[in-house]
């Protein structure tokens, strides 16, 4: 074994040309299948540090008339929390952004309100000081202390002396009791909150936000508990079920139609990451590129093969010596796969060390968020264990065929005479030409799978919002959170925007409690006169409280009816709102909607319909439209509100004339986002962007590489030609009809290939259409373009070694037998 | 039929310095003649033959081919007078190892401007005239040496050339097998063939009407 290594490492110097290239297409191969690995083991894979995770189930709470999971009101929480038999405990958490004064700055940072019970329940330990007692989460407003984040301890400097030492959120201090560990960042992958509060600290750290608290109707709160042992999922399941039908008979107005589902943690921790109604979106996004990447290895792989299967004529004498000298098959066969899957494992370290650049690269790539998002894909020993793996498996399957042929030689020599075609195009059904083949079909599909998400992305791109796309710039402030009630956080709103308004370079200051393409509140509706009990009657909606220059800062062209005035939006006005087109014709299909009355299931005011505005994306720009309510600005939520400024100048410069606004009003009042519209946009577009970037990055890759692959298998094809070809032009053959020849030959394979390809492409590219925007996963402009730009770089691959069967002189090539 | 005047074929040896592998070559070959030509090896002989049969083009000095000035022409002129005029037999035969008998024969007509149905004809024609039918189908290394030079000599004249040139045609085969090739040169001879051939071999230059002796690049005597 040793000697057979000592010699691998020799032949792999012997031919330096050889051993570099497929060292390259190795490195290439594998560091793609590192870094997707990488991403994925961030993103699925690597478990949560949480002590016997399987044992931990998230609890969500389902709505018939809301897709998807949802998050579960407090009062029901602390129902479950007391009725269930099935948990040793359950724990409650909801993200809330706090304002942290230090200095004369108020920052920003992203806070957890946690149950007394949120780490004892995940089994966390901290690296510092001490977690919450049972205690500190009992009394409202009783204890206030604060955990701090791992990454968040070092960002403040990363002192021990941090414990015990008091900070500032939303005006008030509080005791730092611990820091998490290094590892934990939550049980929801991408969002690591600075701090954890407890709960009963709500009013401090949510004021404003008691109401949530109380009622029984709000989704707020994520639970996670932990099984008892010898209970399954499902037997836990049943449980929560049947006390949630208990809890929907005591308070049928609020919890009709409402249920739960369990979820592992495991499985829930990356469903987050997308937003709503996208939970599959990680896996799928997971799965498209370790197809993609494993693509890709095979092409590297069929590559090697064939530079091996080449080089293996080159060593034909030896074998023959070897043979002679009473070697077995079997010595033969592992004496060559050792050198193969030294080469693999040579790769493999070099596709890791490309790994841990690209990781870097990646990270930079990531698009602004909406939320600070924090992956870390940088290669652990789970992924160095996945590319030693992929390095050896390579080294096996690009080895194997070579080892076998050449074990065979005469066998599969006196097999060739058999197997020649005759067709009289020199073709051979042989190994290498199904490599490239398949090299040629997977390469396609790659490529007509990344054609289709730029072109997504480009579509996407283009998509009319219904509103401004330029000139505007979005700030997020909250003066709830510096402690004014709903009235003076009002006045305060009201001052700020006037203030804008007064700027040379504006165009128009409003605000909105909805942020397009970022999301909101939605209330359930109920139309007026109708009964509420029967579900066509009653709609989820969007909800957008306003002031009444909203729709012409945004551009949104009010169709019918009236604009709001300042009157709408006092306190005892008589209630109106403007709806939008897909409410108008959602709730009454075929009537005048203008005028109608509907009122919202949380209150019996009837509310009349004065306007229909023109739709608009609210969440998505690939959205099915969602009914939208606008509705004059009368109370302040803790959720902050959003300035929307239309400027007449750079809408850049115009954000920090903003934040001065903002800060000379008050210090204390945190600024949560401030993007112009053009950086929001491309976070609305980030999905497919990445998509585009990552496939797109893929796809050229194979596009590489299959072309490396034609043409090495063409330019060796020739080469072994040199005196068919010589025959031929002694025999009358003109300069075009050799280069034909030798085309027809390489088109041939190419053909097959593409053919292939395109089934494949038509058989699968449906899997991804869920990500894909505006464009049909079948998009004919895609597939033709993709397969000619193939079918022309194959061309090419042929094309100049067929140039170079021109150089040949008859003379030579009929000397050399 | 054949005219060279002060033709000259060398090859670059370091710089400045010449290898000259062919001299101040003269010679007429009428049209109907059966040359042989002979010499040392590495003497010039193949060299000479690869000219006349224009796979070589690197010589200077003046070569008529039935009255048209080869060395005037360009290269795709002189490769269709090549295509009209000349056919040849390899010492190695060159028979294209994954191409039947039949498909051998039929590449130079696959060449030039022959009908579907030309090309079959001749190729049947060409079958039964060298009473190989029965082997149209087999691969050349399913045939024994001699049979495989009568497919090379038979892809030779398939097209109808008035010159036939054969470099050492019998030098791989037994002598009865290379009598069997000498006596199908006679025979096209008399049919009015001009044909020049090297060999090695006094019995077979004497089935030819001249020799011509090659030594170093020149040309030493002629036979008559
Ligand atoms: N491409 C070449 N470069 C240099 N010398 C060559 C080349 N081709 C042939 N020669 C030389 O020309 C001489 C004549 O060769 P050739 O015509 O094949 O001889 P013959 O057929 O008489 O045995 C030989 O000495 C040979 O080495
Ligand atoms: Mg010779």
């Amino acid at each position: 074994m040793i000697n057979d290594l000592r010699f691998a490492v020799r032949m792999l110097i012997k031919y330096p040309a050889f051993s570099i290239v497929a060292f390259l297409a190795l490195v290439l191969g594998i560091g793609a299948n590192t870094t997707v690995f990488g991403i994925i083991n961030a993103l699925v894979l690597r478990p949560l540090p949480v002590g016997y995770s399987e044992e931990v189930v998230k609890v969500f709470t389902t709505d018939n008339h809301i897709k998807g999971n949802q998050s579960t009101s407090y009062p029901n929480f602390q129902d479950y929390e007391k009725q269930n038999t099935a948990f040793t405990s359950m724990a409650a958490y909801t993200f809330v952004g706090v304002g942290m004064t230090r200095g004369s700055d108020t920052l920003n940072v992203n806070g957890l309100l946690v149950t007394g019970n949120y780490f004892d329940l995940l089994q966390v330990k901290p690296s510092l000081g001490r977690m919450f007692l049972p205690e500190e989460d009992s009394t409202p407003n009783g204890h206030p202390v604060v955990v701090l984040g791992y990454k968040f301890w070092k960002k403040l400097g990363g002192e021990p002396t941090i414990v015990g030492s008091q900070v500032t959120l939303n005006g008030h201090s509080f005791t730092v009791i611990g820091v998490a560990p290094a590892a934990f960042t939550g049980v929801d992958v991408g969002l690591d909150p600075d701090i954890y509060v407890p709960m009963s600290m709500h009013q401090w750290i949510r004021p404003g936000g008691d109401l949530w608290f109380e009622l029984r109707r709000a989704l707020l709160l994520n639970i996670v508990a932990r099984l008892k042992p010898g209970v399954t999922m499902s037997q836990a399941q049943a449980q929560m079920r049947t006390i949630a039908k208990q809890l929907e008979q005591a308070y049928p107005d609020v919890n009709k139609e409402r249920s739960i589902a369990l979820v592992s943690l495991e499985a829930a921790k990356s469903q987050g990451l997308a937003g709503p109604n996208n939970e599959d979106l990680a896996r799928n996004v997971s799965l498209l590129l370790l197809a993609a990447s494993v693509s890709i290895l095979l092409i590297a792989c069929a590559n090697v093969a064939n530079l091996l299967l080449a080089r293996s004529t080159a060593r034909q004498g030896e074998m023959a010596v070897r043979l002679a000298l009473g070697a077995g098959r079997g010595r033969i066969v592992r004496q060559l796969l050792t050198e193969s899957v030294l080469l693999g494992v040579l790769g493999g370290f070099g596709g890791v060390i490309l790994a841990y650049c690209l990781g870097d690269v990646l990270v930079a790539l990531l698009p602004p968020t909406p939320f600070p998002i924090s992956l870390n894909p940088q290669p652990d020993w789970r992924v160095l264990i996945f590319s030693f793996a992929v390095a050896v498996f390579s080294g096996i399957i690009f080895g194997l065929a070579p080892a076998l042929q050449m074990a065979r030689w005469d066998l599969i020599q006196g097999l060739r005479e058999r197997v020649s075609t005759g067709g009289g195009a020199g073709t051979r059904l042989n190994l290498r030409s199904l490599l490239v083949v398949a090299q040629i079909a997977v390469s396609l599909l790659l490529l007509i799978a990344s054609g289709l998400f730029l072109k997504s992305f480009y579509k996407a791109q283009a998509i009319d919002p219904g509103f401004r796309t330029d000139n505007l710039d979005i700030v997020t402030i909250n003066p709830v959170l510096a402690g004014y009630d709903s009235d003076r956080a009002l006045q305060v709103v009201r001052a700020i925007a006037d203030q804008i308004r007064h700027d040379p370079h504006v165009a128009g200051a409003d605000v909105n409690n909805w942020v397009p393409l970022f999301g909101g509140e939605g209330r359930t509706i109920v139309i007026d006169g109708r009964d509420p009990n029967d579900e066509h009657n009653r709609k989820f909606a969007n909800y957008s409280p306003i002031t009444p220059g909203y729709f012409q800062t945004m551009g949104i062209q009010l169709l019918r009816g009236r604009n709001f005035t300042e009157q709408d939006a006092e306190k005892n006005a008589a209630p109106v709102a403007i709806i939008d087109e897909t409410m108008a014709s959602e709730f009454w299909p075929n009537e005048d909607a203008l005028g109608r009355r509907f009122r919202f299931m949380i209150s019996k005011e009837p509310i009349e319909v004065i306007g229909i505005a023109r739709n608009s994306k609210a969440v998505t720009l690939g959205e099915t439209p969602i009914s939208m309510v606008y509705w004059p600005l009368k109370e302040m939520t803790d959720q902050g509100i959003t300035l929307f400024v239309h400027t007449t100048g750079a809408p850049g410069m115009m954000l920090s004339e903003i934040r001065r606004i903002v800060r000379s009003v008050d210090v204390h009042i945190p600024i949560t986002y401030e993007k112009t519209i053009r950086q929001h946009m491309a976070i609305a577009l980030w999905p497919s962007w990445m998509g585009a970037i990552l496939l797109g990055s893929l796809g050229l890759l194979a596009f590489i590489l299959a072309s490396m692959g034609v043409y090495g298998v063409m330019a060796y094809s020739v080469s072994q030609r040199t005196r068919e070809l010589g025959i031929r032009m002694a025999l009358g053959a003109q300069t075009s009809q050799v280069i034909r020849l030798v085309l027809r030959q390489g088109m041939l394979l190419a053909a097959i290939g593409l053919g292939f390809g395109l089934f494949a492409a038509f058989g699968s590219t449906h899997l991804a259409g869920s990500l894909l925007y505006g464009v049909s996963p079948n998009d004919p402009v895609i597939f033709v373009g993709v397969t000619s730009l193939l079918a022309f770089a194959a061309f090419a691959a042929c094309y100049f070694p067929a140039r170079r069967a021109l150089k040949i002189d008859p003379i030579t090539a009929l000397r050399t037998e | 039929m054949i005219k060279l005047r002060r033709l000259e074929r060398r090859y670059p040896l370091g710089k400045e310095k010449f290898f000259y592998v062919l001299r101040d070559i003269n010679l007429d070959i009428e049209e109907g003649e059966f040359v042989s030509v002979m010499g040392p090896s590495g003497a010039g002989k193949s060299t000479l033959l690869h000219i006349l049969g224009m796979h070589d083009s690197g010589w200077a000095g003046e070569y008529f081919l039935a009255e048209t000035a080869v060395h005037h022409l360009k290269p795709k002129e002189r490769a269709t007078l090549r295509n009209e005029q000349i056919g040849f037999v390899f010492q190695q035969y060159h028979l294209l190892d994954d191409l039947t008998v039949y498909e051998n024969l039929d590449i130079p007509l696959s060449y030039r401007r022959y009908s579907k149905g030309e090309r079959a004809a001749l190729v049947a024609d060409m079958l039964d005239r060298f009473q190989i039918v029965g082997k149209k189908d087999l691969y050349p290394s399913q045939l024994s040496g001699g049979q495989q030079q009568l497919v090379g000599v038979a892809r030779a004249i398939i097209a109808e050339p008035k010159l036939l040139l054969a470099d050492e045609p019998t030098g791989n085969l037994h002598s009865s097998q290379g009598e069997e090739i000498m006596e199908l040169f006679r025979k096209l001879n008399d049919e009015g063939m001009t044909i020049v051939q090297v060999t090695h071999s006094e019995k077979n230059a004497s089935y030819g009407k001249r020799i011509i002796q090659l030594r170093d690049g020149w040309l030493v005597r002629e036979n008559r």
